[in-house]
């Protein structure tokens, strides 16, 4: 089975440190699904976001799970060039102005028509967003991480604000497929 | 106030660091750990720092003998080899 | 399965095979040799059940002519490592009960000691991102990681720590003992062994971090 996954700079695994050779198999112990290869479908990537997106193979049994799938024995297959730093700002900016158009009726009335014209996302910070409003604050650090130009940390912070008017994880999740459907379609992934 | 998102917090983890590194994670805590790890790099760098301390000590020697120690349990050793199974108080 | 000695060069099933036979046909430098790799992880055993550095050390005097004593009985059925130390731990079992110490590995040790890392370095909850980092921890240079003085830092930090959660690491990360060999020696559960674990690592990272960050700018 073909999948996506995302590797740290050098195709490293970015919390073990794993280095993949592209083309290798690489197997685990199959009674240790916690060394399992782990990969995303589409649906997954804005969970797992880092420098180098790779497509992989997966043999069977291929696990799935809600956030990701898994499978014994895997090898990365190419880079997927695409996702690269420009796409990755792009990324970041449009989780941002979607966060801006998820808070702006939650905002405190007096700052709504600001940041409602607000041309640019530096714009956004001069305004004291976070005065009078829970989605203010989260506002503000979503447009601080996209500044930073922390793809993951934005869209993290995106999701969260979704959830924060009641609509619990459902919303999160419904915010994560938001990202999702970017990614595939700004990656030119099916 | 709690927060409806699926991973843990970073306080959390830091208490779940040592089970995950030795690998005794029930799977769905463990997707739990990740899933933060996913965008917090505070949370990397701890676990990464975690990993340097149990590397470093990994280079750690031993204590030493001391000298009179090691003499004293040759001159046992010696013992024992000429009365192999021998009284020895 | 034998696992690898961190320290020294017989490892293994192979190694220790290699080590029984020199030592029954009497190899004084191979005795020796076996003496010093365990001499260190020994004495801390031994330390946790008696009073003094001195008692501890005629214990694992001891627990070697004991185990010359029981070589022609050792049949190989537990590793050569576990033999020495199950004897060594009798020994200090035995001595420990003269010395009038409880014979109890620092159950005390298992008691809530609290989080890990001070709550202070994280947001309350009654504030956006409860649980988050408000303090976070900054990366260490690899430069510094990588030389000498992080392994003294560490070595350092370990002198400090309480008794139960010294050994355990010790055994776990300088001794490379797997965890069901330490909790088989301490008689201890996975899961006490793992509380240990924890403690002991998460302050001798907070050491680390303590005196990595208090030298001036980074």
């Amino acid at each position: 089975m073909i999948a996506l996954k995302f590797l740290a700079t050098g195709a490293v695994a970015p919390y073990t440190g794993f280095r993949w050779s592209p083309g290798e198999w690489v197997t685990a112990p199959a009674d240790r699904a916690d060394a399992w290869i782990h990969a995303c479908r589409a649906a997954d990537l804005p969970y797992w976001l880092d420098e180098e997106l790779w497509r992989v193979e997966l043999d069977a049994p291929v696990h799935e799970a809600r956030y990701q799938i898994a499978s014994p024995r895997g090898r990365l297959l190419e880079r997927v060039e695409a996702w690269d730093g420009s796409v990755a700002r792009a990324f970041t900016n449009a989780c941002a102005w979607r966060a801006r158009d998820v808070a702006l009726p939650q905002l405190a009335p007096a700052l709504r028509d600001g940041v409602a014209r607000a041309a640019s996302l530096d714009a956004i910070r001069e305004i004291d967003v976070a005065r009078g409003s829970l989605a203010g604050a989260y506002l503000a650090d979503v447009v601080k991480w996209a500044l930073q130009g922390r793809p993951a940390m934005t869209s993290y912070v995106g999701a969260v604000l979704a959830s924060s008017s009641g609509g619990g994880l459902a919303a999160f999740e419904a915010e994560r497929a938001w990202q999702a459907r970017w990614l595939a379609e700004g990656l030119r992934i099916e | 106030m709690k927060l409806s998102v699926p991973d843990v917090s970073c306080r959390e983890l830091v208490e779940l660091v040592t089970e995950y590194l030795e690998a005794r994670l029930p799977v769905e805590e463990r997707t739990r750990f990740e899933l933060h790890l996913g965008y917090c790099d505070w949370c990397r760098t701890y676990l990464r720092q975690m990993r340097q301390v149990r590397d470093a000590a990994e280079e750690l020697t031993e204590e030493s003998i001391a000298p009179e120690a090691k003499s004293a349990l040759l001159a046992a050793f010696r013992d024992w080899k000429r009365g192999s199974g021998g009284d020895e108080p | 399965m034998g696992s690898p000695s961190a320290s020294g060069s017989a490892s293994g099933v192979g190694g220790e095979e290699r080590e029984l036979a020199a030592l029954r046909a009497g190899d004084e430098t191979a005795f020796l040799a076996l003496v010093s790799r365990h001499h260190g992880a020994m004495l801390r055993v031994a330390a946790m059940f008696v009073k003094s550095r001195a008692s501890a050390e005629e214990v694992v005097q001891e627990a070697w002519i004991g185990v010359l004593k029981g070589l022609h009985l050792f049949e190989g059925r537990s590793s050569l490592r576990s033999w020495i130390f199950k004897i060594l731990v009798n020994c200090a079992k035995t001595r420990g009960m003269h010395d009038a110490r409880a014979v109890v590995i620092a159950l005390d040790e298992l008691v809530d000691e609290g989080p890990s890392v001070s709550p202070d370095r994280f947001r309350d909850d009654t504030e956006r991102w409860p649980g988050h980092w408000s303090q976070p921890p900054e990366p260490w240079p690899d430069a510094r990681v990588e030389s000498s003085e992080m392994v003294a830092l560490v070595r350092q930090a370990l002198e400090t720590l309480p008794e139960a959660q010294r050994t355990v690491m010790s055994l776990r990360d300088v001794d490379g003992w797997d965890s069901g060999e330490v909790c088989e020696l301490l008689g201890i559960s996975e899961g006490n062994q793992r509380v240990l674990l924890h403690r002991a690592r998460s302050k001798v990272r907070a050491f680390v971090e303590e005196q990595l960050g208090s030298e001036g700018s980074p």
